[in-house]
């Protein structure tokens, strides 16, 4: 074992980098949940991206260091909150049938003009709970891979 | 429907059975490694009867019907079966796999064949 | 109103809610775990009610209150459709789910991470649920991974031994495997048909069976053997359903390869394809491999020195004897032998539900008093835990098929139209049944017989591990004293709505 393997965290480039690049990465992921229902992606993929950014955070700055960052407790609540608010959201419609109001219909809440963000109803609603679900998930998986590895370095 | 007592398939079941001890006795004929193990001068008998006895009146009978034969032969195969089984059942996954895509072929052939 | 997507909605929410409800503590997610559990069970009961006593198909649209598209004829919508054998399967498996939490209340106590425990013990419950209701083929398809990802990671819950891990990841990859065979049915009947809808596919099968339709099938047989653990695929189960903590195992033996495996492959047999192909073909193919696994699941039981491994070989014993049935039920279509027959299947789908529920239950509490499950040390049990002993002697008699229990009744019916169709058959049954009682009775003599040191400190459990046993017995006492009049009750009519093709299509179609 020599010094290099105790050490988890990457150099100063790497680091620099990524401190750059994650703010960005993470508006990007967000910008892909918010249009969900305007261009092509969602709530998986968009959360999917923004958990990149902290898988980036991770290998850049090390595990020690997202340790301090991460609390187990909140990101397995944010995860249950996406999961029930999608839920409730559907079980709104639930007067005329489970997911009544997941598809845009005459009279809806929210019901902008078409093509503007502001337009699909409870859709893009849906779309934040399952970005917010798959974020905190991603990053659970990812923390506890590198967290309990068994292997040796 | 149906009731307790209506138990007309036994005699299907008999009519096998005996159909299949049939076989099984011509079968462990060939199988057994007879009752009885003789070293130096000791004769022990395990079915508990004496194959070398001549029973009067039966002199053309041969000691396999009294289905000692059919005992040891069923013992022997059944046992083999049971290390087959052991053998064969050691849980590597691409046995799994491959016993997996054998079955989808089986069924896929037959209902191709004659679906 | 309506309660059928209660029972979605229901475990769905607990399942969300479980780690939040354990930020609270420990004693409010048990209470929470087990008041959702009993919720689910009350609507189980409710949906199985309305069913029951109107003899009408329950249709339920998703997103909308018809299914059919806008200005054309045919179903364009998720639907959800069930009949009486999808609530009866609804009520059993949420009977049973229920019973396993409670029982994991105290079975589990001393493990950590229970929030996901509990997590994915809803989920997999919540997937069984989907799979009984739904009425798409592409809706089946995600609830089946749902419960089959579930009961991976459950099976791999125990992951300080290698037990657990090495019967995990190998019955994820090999299920995966099968369930992507599943996928591929699916696409192949989506290629050709241009629809999901189990009851439209089913018209559009009728009109123009083709040779890609019938490829289809093959892949769901052969991917649904696998979930139901017949013969040939059978061994992914000896590892993983051992490997399980017992209340998993009691879930997995009783529920999973039935709902996932069995009530799947009979409702695409029955409801999609049903006539349109040689359906003579399907039965005898599914008695085939209902044969083989008849004898090499008893056969394997017997020489089993793992209590909990001997049980996973016999439940691969009586998924034999459900899947003789439903053959016969299909090869016989229209007789009243096939009926006889799928009665009995359907019959013995809830008996054995509820039997290895409780066998594996006893094998937990042996497991949790004593620390063994090994059969050659656990001599003499029954002085030390007469309940427990006294557990297994009637799911045992009953799984055997012992007059006064509820086994008799459905093995019964089995033999009986199996001996009607093909004597052959009878006697391979009844031999399985040998076999079966061997088993059995080689682990009753090890519970009575002369006790050994291992047991002399032992205890009964506690009461949240008794009271699950406890509602068994008497649940399989109780089907046993009234067997045809369920029989006459519920099975027949069961078989009735699940063969009557024409009003399932209708339902959906003409219904709007």
């Amino acid at each position: 074992m020599n010094h290099r393997s105790v050490r988890s965290d990457m150099g100063l480039i790497v680091k620099t980098t990524a401190r750059a690049t994650i703010p960005l990465i993470g508006i990007f992921g967000a910008y892909i949940v918010s249009h969900g229902h305007l261009t092509p992606g969602g709530g998986f993929q968009g959360g999917a991206t923004i958990a990149g950014a902290g898988v980036l955070f991770l290998i850049a700055f090390g595990l020690e260091e997202a340790k301090k960052r991460y609390d187990h407790h909140a990101y397995s609540a944010l995860e249950s909150l996406g999961g029930l608010v999608f839920l409730g959201i559907a079980m709104l419609g639930l007067s005329v049938a489970f997911f009544y109001n997941m598809l845009w219909r005459k009279g809806i809440a929210f019901a902008g003009k078409p093509g503007t963000l502001l337009s699909a109803g409870y859709l893009p609603i849906m779309n934040l709970a399952v970005g917010l679900k798959v974020f905190a998930g991603l990053i659970s998986a990812m923390m506890a891979i590198s967290m309990y590895r068994r292997w040796k370095e | 429907m149906f009731g307790y007592w209506d138990a007309l398939y036994f005699i299907y079941v008999l009519v096998i059975g005996m159909l299949i001890a049939h076989m099984l006795s011509r079968w462990a004929e060939k199988v057994s490694m007879g009752t009885r193990r003789s070293g130096d001068g000791t004769k022990i008998f395990i079915s508990g009867e004496d194959e070398e006895k001549v029973i009067p009146q039966f002199e053309h009978f041969r000691g396999y019907v009294t289905g000692r034969h059919t005992m040891w032969g069923l013992i022997r195969g059944i046992h083999r079966m049971f290390l087959i089984f052991r053998r064969e059942h050691n849980g590597l996954l691409t046995d799994y796999v491959a016993y997996l895509l054998i079955t989808t072929a089986v069924v896929l052939g037959a209902l191709v064949i004659w679906g | 109103m309506n309660v059928l997507p209660f029972l979605i909605i229901v475990p769905l929410m607990g399942a969300f809610s479980m780690p939040l409800s354990s930020l609270l503590g420990e004693k409010a997610r048990s209470a929470w775990a087990v008041l959702v559990s009993a919720l689910t069970l009350a609507v189980a009961s409710k949906v199985f009610y309305d069913v029951w006593s109107t003899k009408q198909l329950l249709v339920y649209t998703l997103g909308d209150t018809t299914p059919l598209g806008k200005g054309v004829g045919f179903p364009i919508r998720i639907l959800w459709e069930v009949d009486l054998f999808g609530a009866l399967l609804a009520l059993i498996v949420a009977f049973v789910a229920f019973m396993a939490i409670i029982y994991s209340l105290e079975y589990m106590k001393h493990d950590t991470g229970l929030e996901k425990y509990y997590t994915l013990i809803t989920v997999l419950e919540l997937g069984m649920l989907g799979i009984v209701i739904t009425g798409d083929l592409f809706n089946f398809y995600v609830f089946l991974e749902i419960m089959s990802i579930a009961s991976y990671a459950l099976v791999a819950f125990r992951n300080d031994t290698w037990e657990g891990i090495e019967a995990g990841i190998k019955y994820m990859f090999v299920g995966s495997l099968a369930s992507s065979f599943i996928l591929l049915g699916i696409a192949l009947l989506y290629g050709q048909y241009g629809t999901l809808t189990m009851s439209y596919l089913a018209v559009k099968i009728g009109q123009n069976p083709t040779f890609v339709g019938k490829a289809a099938l093959g892949f769901f047989i052969g991917g649904l053997l696998f979930k139901s653990g017949a013969v040939p695929v059978h061994m992914w189960l000896a590892d993983a359903h051992p490997a399980a903590p017992s209340s998993i195992s009691a879930m997995l033996s009783g529920l999973v390869i039935k709902v996932g495996g069995i009530y799947a492959l009979t409702r695409i047999a029955f409801s999609i394809y049903g006539t349109s192909i040689n359906i003579k073909t399907v039965g005898w193919i599914i008695i085939l491999f209902g044969c083989a696994t008849l004898i090499v699941g008893n056969a394997m039981a017997v020489i089993q020195t793992d209590m909990k491994r001997l049980f996973a070989f016999s439940s691969v014993g009586q998924i034999g004897y459900i899947l003789l049935g439903i053959g016969i039920g299909l090869a016989a279509y229209g007789t009243k032998v096939g009926d006889i027959a799928l009665a009995g299947a359907v019959y013995h789908i809830v008996n054995h539900a509820l039997m290895k529920a409780l066998l594996f239950l006893v094998a937990g509490a042996v497991l949790h008093q004593i620390g063994t499950k090994n059969l050659n040390e656990l001599s003499g049990l029954a002085k030390r835990m007469p309940f427990t002993s006294f557990a297994f002697l009637i799911g045992a008699a009953a799984i055997i098929g012992l007059p006064p229990l509820n086994g008799f009744a459905s093995k019964w019916l089995i033999y009986e139209s199996s001996a009607l169709f093909n004597p052959f058959l009878a006697a391979v049954a009844v031999i399985g049944t040998a076999f079966c009682t061997a088993a059995y009775i080689r682990v009753l003599f090890t519970f009575f017989g002369r006790p050994s040191e291992v047991v002399d400190n032992a205890e009964e459990p506690g009461k949240a591990m008794m009271l699950p046993m406890l509602v068994l017995i008497v649940a399989i006492i109780l089907m046993g004293l009234f067997p045809w009049q369920i029989n006459d009750k519920i099975m027949l009519p069961t078989v009735d709505m699940l063969k009557d093709q024409l009003h399932y299509v209708a339902a959906v179609i003409g219904g709007a």
